[in-house]
């Protein structure tokens, strides 16, 4: 049989390329640790990197954090909507992992303009603009659809001079909004798997911002604890 | 936990101590190698393999032990391969006996798949889902496509020693394969990657064969969107099979492929080939492609784009 080399090894410790050992680095900051050392969710950090992970947590105004998630997650909609419509003009079909995809948009927009906090208000605020940036692909076929439709031909060409105000614009922008915000079950069990497809972009979006508790272990000693001399 | 020999506390996440970097599963380790070194002994690089492989998962990824192994495990990987390939008997693959051996081998894989009761059970939540949808005919017809695409990834992974769960099927979505070790290389990324595809190209050619036969419009369908959706796995990118495959691939083989993907476009004018086709293009010009090229992971993704693009021509109303 026309093997490769063996391998020999020592398994008494890790060896860590010809630069010799490295030292021990906080994975927050970089700089090497001395003394004690903590894991904050599987990741090292020195004792000041410690507490400055856990004030961040509850420092800042709410609002302001609120604010950005929901800039961070409609940002998130927009580019997942773009692709989501994107790939369906492309394939004609609604494909589950890209569904995933706006989810994850969304989801990692919200967590990012919460400052990584997550909760049951951010995950809400999350699903929100995750079903309204799907849902809202729908909207050029929806559209398509009415000016098909004879009754709209007519009023239009009944009133050929309606005013184009903000408003107006405004209020057939959300009527057709509302329209695709319930298209997904107009279909009932026929449209199954495009509410599954929904269903999956809601579920990451949820995920994304489930509150992740810090685990923090320790203070680990570094190097033998000092014998505790007799006084 | 404290470490035996400098004293120092190792944290419950640790594969070695922080400070003296005393290996925490050495024991676990000096067995896995000997183990190893005694198959190695023996000729049986399969078993030496899956010891190397087990040894990976409690070594810190970035020692030198664990790239030792690594590179080890990569030279083994194509010898395994190649011995799983190897037929027992030469005459065992003559003419109609090589179909029969390959039917009854395959069957037998693909059977085994259904003993795990998670890959029964979602099986047929998804297949209630589809026959919802379409009816129970092609619900069938596409649960047996996405189990059969599966098992080629646990064809693939069992080849080639690495440990994973069996099929589990997400009504909507697909099925999905968890691997429990990792491929150590592209090369074998892109053969379990691409395998899957190649399986879900047979189901798809026996489901065509059966149309073509009975002209049963149930049989093109089955036979269309199979094909459809393998062709959309290899989409080069993220964990996609596609992803898997393009890894490998070097620069110019990139620009093959995406070649040959705008020609399939103007010969089936099939929408999805253009999103293959531009993230394709993306990837051909990105600077992590393998310099040396795989020749046959190449080969590979040509046969294969070529063949589900010609059969999600077959005309049937969707």
């Amino acid at each position: 049989m026309d093997s490769p080399e063996p391998v020999s090894l020592r398994f008494d410790k890790a060896k860590f390329d010809e630069s010799g050992t490295p030292s021990l680095s906080c994975a927050f900051c970089q700089r090497d640790v001395f003394g004690t050392y903590y894991e904050i969710n599987g990741q090292t950090a020195c004792e000041a990197c410690r507490f400055r992970v856990e004030s961040e947590r509850t420092e800042g105004s709410p609002l302001v954090k609120a604010l950005r998630a929901l800039v961070g997650g409609g940002i998130g909609g927009i580019v997942g909507a773009g692709i989501y419509y994107a790939v369906s003009a492309l394939t004609g079909y609604e494909i589950g992992l890209v569904a995933i995809i706006v989810g994850l948009l969304v989801g990692f927009g919200v967590r990012w303009g919460s400052g990584g906090v997550g909760g049951r208000g951010y995950q809400a605020l999350a699903v929100a603009i995750t079903y309204l940036a799907i849902v809202s692909t729908y909207v050029p076929a929806i559209v398509e659809e009415i000016r098909k439709q004879p009754e709209a031909a007519e009023t239009l060409a009944a009133e050929p001079e309606i005013a184009l105000t903000p408003a107006t614009i405004a209020l057939a922008l959300a009527a057709v909004m509302v329209i695709a915000m319930v298209a997904p079950f107009l279909a009932g069990i026929q449209n199954v798997i495009g509410i599954l497809i929904i269903g999956f972009a809601l579920y990451e979006a949820w995920r994304v911002n489930a509150y992740k508790p810090l685990q923090i272990e320790g203070p680990f000693q570094i190097g033998a604890r000092p014998k505790e001399t007799p006084a | 936990m404290q470490c035996a020999d400098c004293g120092s506390e190792i944290a419950s996440t640790r594969l070695s101590c922080p400070v003296c970097h005393r290996l925490v599963h050495r024991e676990e380790l000096e067995r896995l190698a000997k183990e190893a070194e005694a198959a190695r002994g023996r000729e049986e690089p399969r078993e030496e393999i899956l010891a190397w492989r087990r040894a990976l998962e409690l070594l810190p990824p970035d020692s030198d032990q664990s790239r030792s192994i690594a590179a080890r495990v990569s030279a083994l990987s194509p010898v395994v391969e190649e011995q799983a390939e190897k037929p027992k008997s030469p005459w065992r693959w003559a003419g109609i006996g090589a179909v029969v051996a390959f039917v009854v081998t395959k069957g037998k894989f693909l059977l085994a798949g259904l003993t795990k009761s998670g890959t029964f059970l979602s099986m047929f939540l998804s297949l209630g889902v589809y026959w919802a949808a379409f009816g129970w005919k092609f619900a069938a017809g596409l649960i047996a496509s996405i189990y059969i695409h599966e098992m080629g990834h646990v064809a693939a992974l069992h080849r080639l020693g690495i440990r994973a769960s069996a099929p589990m099927f997400l009504p909507g979505l697909g099925a999905v394969v968890r691997m429990h070790q990792y491929p150590v290389d592209a090369r074998e990324d892109a053969r379990v990657g691409l395998a899957g595809p190649i399986w879900g190209l047979g189901a798809a050619l026996a489901a065509a064969a059966v149309f073509f036969v009975t002209e049963a419009p149930i049989w093109g369908a089955i036979a269309r969107v199979g094909a459809w959706i393998n062709l959309f796995n290899l989409l080069p990118v993220w964990q996609l099979d596609g992803g898997r495959g393009f890894r490998a691939l070097s620069r110019s083989e990139r620009f093959w492929i995406t070649g040959l993907l705008a020609g399939l476009w103007y010969w089936t004018g099939e929408g999805l080939l253009v999103l293959l086709l531009l993230v394709a293009g993306v990837r051909a010009f990105g600077a992590e492609a393998g310099s040396s090229g795989d020749r046959v992971a190449f080969g590979q993704f040509l046969v294969l784009l070529a063949a589900l693009s010609a059969l999600t021509l077959i005309d049937v109303p969707l």
